[in-house]
């Protein structure tokens, strides 16, 4: 355990030296300031839908710029450095000890980039709509932390498998873009290929196949309810039980999209050759 | 000499007529009597032997018993005195005409929702209930077949402890006609004011909440509502089978939920809608099978969807309303054809149109199309609605835009106005907002992003200078 730490705070050092990591956290925290301001401040009106445009805005935002950030400080911090690679193996600690303590370390270094670019903008929303929003804004980030995670972790899996930082970077970027934008358009695209009851299925179960959308759909969630999705939002709740199950089912897909990929590095790195 | 003496031969006569005018005018023109009632007494049989306009008044106290007036007099009391019917029939039923129930507080009318048992049945003409706190009702106030009641300025607190099937209505008007409904505050029943077949009335300055329907509608026509508020109910107002209603300034706002409207439009011809507030609902206004009514110069702001409109619905007008952050502006069942989302010279203002206004007239140049491809889709699966604000959507929507292909809905306002239309009748000064805001939200956000950064960089251990 002590291992980890020691490498995920080394790790956490060498990202924060990237060049990368503060045009980002730059770049993140003026675009949030703008969506704030724009969506609360300058619409003239304050009000519950001026809130949740705000946070679907900051939502899609993070899930814009979050997953490329830790896809692309993913790629560097392990693809970038052979021989200090090398030099970490080498160490008395067992390799599921590094890969964890590298991975700690980047989602470390994504953190510090959005709990800026969050923080501020909250403070304007906490001005506009209270405590009680201020709260829901509150889930809103920690979603989108949780989907910044699910990329880093996807990102360490991209590295491991690719080996090279040119293939890396490619298949980082095609990932991106599939989760982002390829992947909503399908299943948008699907509806006219299938009878609405088949539609049901397929469109519930493909949210859980895209932590971007799952975490979009878990923020909404938050902010609005469930009835922000009328009939849909009655379905869901139907097949599902409960709002809160329905939450759950959410969360620990998200969880199993941080897993998964994270287990299946590290029984690609312990076998791999350096 | 012979006209005195005709004159002192008349005399007598003329007295007894004016003694036998006084007689009959005297107890009419109010000079009654006040027969005053201590609790122990039966009020009943008092009002019973009493004379019409007498004033029964009640000491201050409870008084466990039902109350039958069937002599129109004044039924007060000091302090609102307390009557409570044990939970056994109506409480207070009122059967004489112009009879006035004034300031009590009455309490546990019978449980049976078969039996349409109420805290006041009123069943006579002109009767007056004002000024009374009714606890533990099922129906609160129930006019059943009298007219001209006028009930102002009460509370009707419903029984929490009853499901809302089981609970009755605040004010159930059935078989009546121009009553006077002003100044009530209703909560936590079944429907603030049902109406069934009761025409010509006037609602004014009411506030119901925390009920199913503020307002539940049947076959009545010719009424009005004024200033009233309906808020955090499953529906602000839900108009069925009636035509000729107006109701202006009203507020139908935070009715949320899966089955929750603003205004719900069911069977409903000729109404007229003016200079409402309709805020934060699910859907704003749903109009199933209702024609030629009128919507004007109200406010659609905040709602999930602002309109929702199902088959069977023609000639409805929609004029120099402002649809505002609404996340949805229209959902059609059906090709619309027959719906005016303009008048003669204005159309309605849109928070989501996009177009310009080059010749400066306040009038768009691009026609509105309410509905963009998303809503389109949603209309026929719902399900696509989980993607609703997502890159997808947008995508889809600005492609439409750029290239419109499609053609779809019918739905268009010609005429949309740029800036949003003053509606200054429009009563947002009466809603209570969720509050300014809060400051020590705020501070609390900046401690929190600058103790985590802090936190994280210190657990780096940055040292020395950046690396450019």
């Amino acid at each position: 355990m002590n291992g980890i730490i020691l490498i995920a705070k080394q790790e956490f050092l060498i990202n924060l030296r990237n060049r990368w990591v503060l045009t980002f956290s730059a770049v993140f925290t003026l675009l949030t300031m703008l969506i704030a301001f724009l969506g609360m401040v300058t619409s003239g009106y304050v009000g519950i839908q001026d809130f949740i445009r705000t946070a679907a805005s900051l939502v899609n935002l993070s899930g814009f710029l979050l997953p490329l950030f830790a896809l692309i400080v993913g790629v560097f911090s392990f693809l970038s450095h052979r021989q200090y690679m090398e030099f970490l193996v080498v160490q008395p600690i067992s390799r599921d000890q590094v890969l964890l303590g590298k991975f700690l370390g980047l989602v470390m270094t994504v953190f510090t980039a959005s709990i800026l670019g969050f923080g501020l903008p909250g403070v304007i929303t906490a001005i506009n709509v209270g405590t009680e929003g201020a709260l829901r804004y509150l889930e809103v980030v920690l979603n989108s932390l949780l989907l910044s995670v699910v990329f880093a972790g996807l990102s360490v899996l991209i590295s491991l498998i690719a080996s090279r930082r040119q293939v890396a970077f490619g298949i980082a970027l095609g990932v991106w873009l599939f989760f982002e934008v390829l992947f909503g358009t399908l299943m948008l695209g699907s509806t006219l290929y299938f009878t609405p009851s088949a539609l049901k299925t397929i469109l519930l179960i493909g949210l859980l196949l895209n932590p971007i959308d799952i975490t979009r759909v878990l923020s909404l969630l938050a902010v609005g309810g469930p009835h922000l999705f009328g009939p849909a939002g009655a379905t869901l709740i139907k097949m599902t039980g409960s709002e809160t199950i329905a939450t759950m089912i959410g969360y620990s897909s998200l969880a199993a999209w941080i897993v998964l990929p994270i287990l299946a590095s590290i029984f690609i790195f312990r076998k791999q050759d350096i | 000499m012979t006209g005195v003496d005709t004159y002192r031969k008349l005399y007598p006569m003329l007295l007894v007529v004016i003694i036998t005018i006084a007689i009959v005018l005297i107890p009419a023109t109010g000079v009654a009597a006040k027969i005053s009632v201590i609790p122990g007494q039966n009020i009943s049989s008092i009002i019973h032997s009493a004379a019409a306009g007498d004033t029964v008044w009640l000491a201050e106290g409870e008084y466990l018993q039902q109350i039958i007036v069937d002599v129109p007099v004044v039924l007060t009391g000091e302090n609102l005195p307390y009557i409570r019917g044990g939970y056994e029939g109506h409480v207070v039923q009122v059967s004489a005409p112009g009879a006035i129930v004034d300031g009590l507080h009455i309490s546990e009318a019978g449980e049976r929702l078969t039996k349409d048992f109420a805290a006041v049945l009123v069943e006579a003409d002109s009767v007056t209930i004002r000024n009374c706190l009714i606890t533990r009702p099922l129906h609160g106030i129930y006019v059943k077949g009298g007219s001209y009641t006028v009930i102002e300025n009460n509370r009707i607190e419903g029984r929490l402890d009853l499901i809302e099937a089981d609970r009755g209505n605040g004010i159930h008007l059935w078989y009546s006609k121009r009553n006077e409904v002003n100044h009530n505050e209703i909560l936590n029943v079944r429907d603030g004011i049902y109406f069934s077949f009761t025409d010509s009335t006037n609602i004014r300055f009411n506030s119901i909440h925390h009920v199913r329907y503020g307002l539940h509608y049947m076959y009545s026509d010719y009424n009005l509502f004024e200033d009233n508020t309906f808020i955090l109910n499953v529906a602000g107002a839900a108009l069925m089978y009636s035509s000729n209603i107006m109701f202006r300034r009203n507020i139908f706002a935070h009715c949320r939920g899966f089955r929750a409207y603003g205004i719900l439009y069911q069977s409903m011809d000729s109404t007229f809608a003016y200079d409402n507030l309709i805020y934060d609902n699910s859907r704003g206004i749903f109009i199933n099978n209702s024609s030629s009514n009128h919507i004007a110069n109200n406010d659609v702001f905040d709602n999930d969807l602002a309109i929702q409109m199902n088959g069977g619905s023609e000639r409805n007008v929609f004029e120099e309303n402002n649809f505002v952050n609404n996340l949805s502006e229209l959902l059609l069942d059906v090709t619309d054809r027959e719906t005016a989302w303009s008048g003669q010279e204005r159309g309605n203002h849109w928070s989501s149109y996009t177009g310009y206004d080059l010749d400066g007239d306040g009038i768009g140049d691009v026609p509105f199309d309410i509905q963009n491809v998303f809503q389109v889709m949603e209309g026929s699966v719902p399900e696509v609605r989980f993607y609703l604000l997502s890159p997808a959507a947008a995508i889809l929507e600005i492609a439409e835009r750029t290239m419109p292909i499609l053609k779809f809905g019918g739905a268009v306002d010609d005429k949309p106005i740029i800036r949003p239309v003053e509606n200054s009748d429009v009563p947002w000064d009466s809603l209570d907002e969720l509050g300014e805001g809060d400051r020590s939200a705020a501070i609390l956000y900046t401690v929190i992003t600058i103790g985590l950064f802090g936190a994280l960089l210190r657990m780096g251990r940055l040292k020395g200078k950046r690396k450019w």
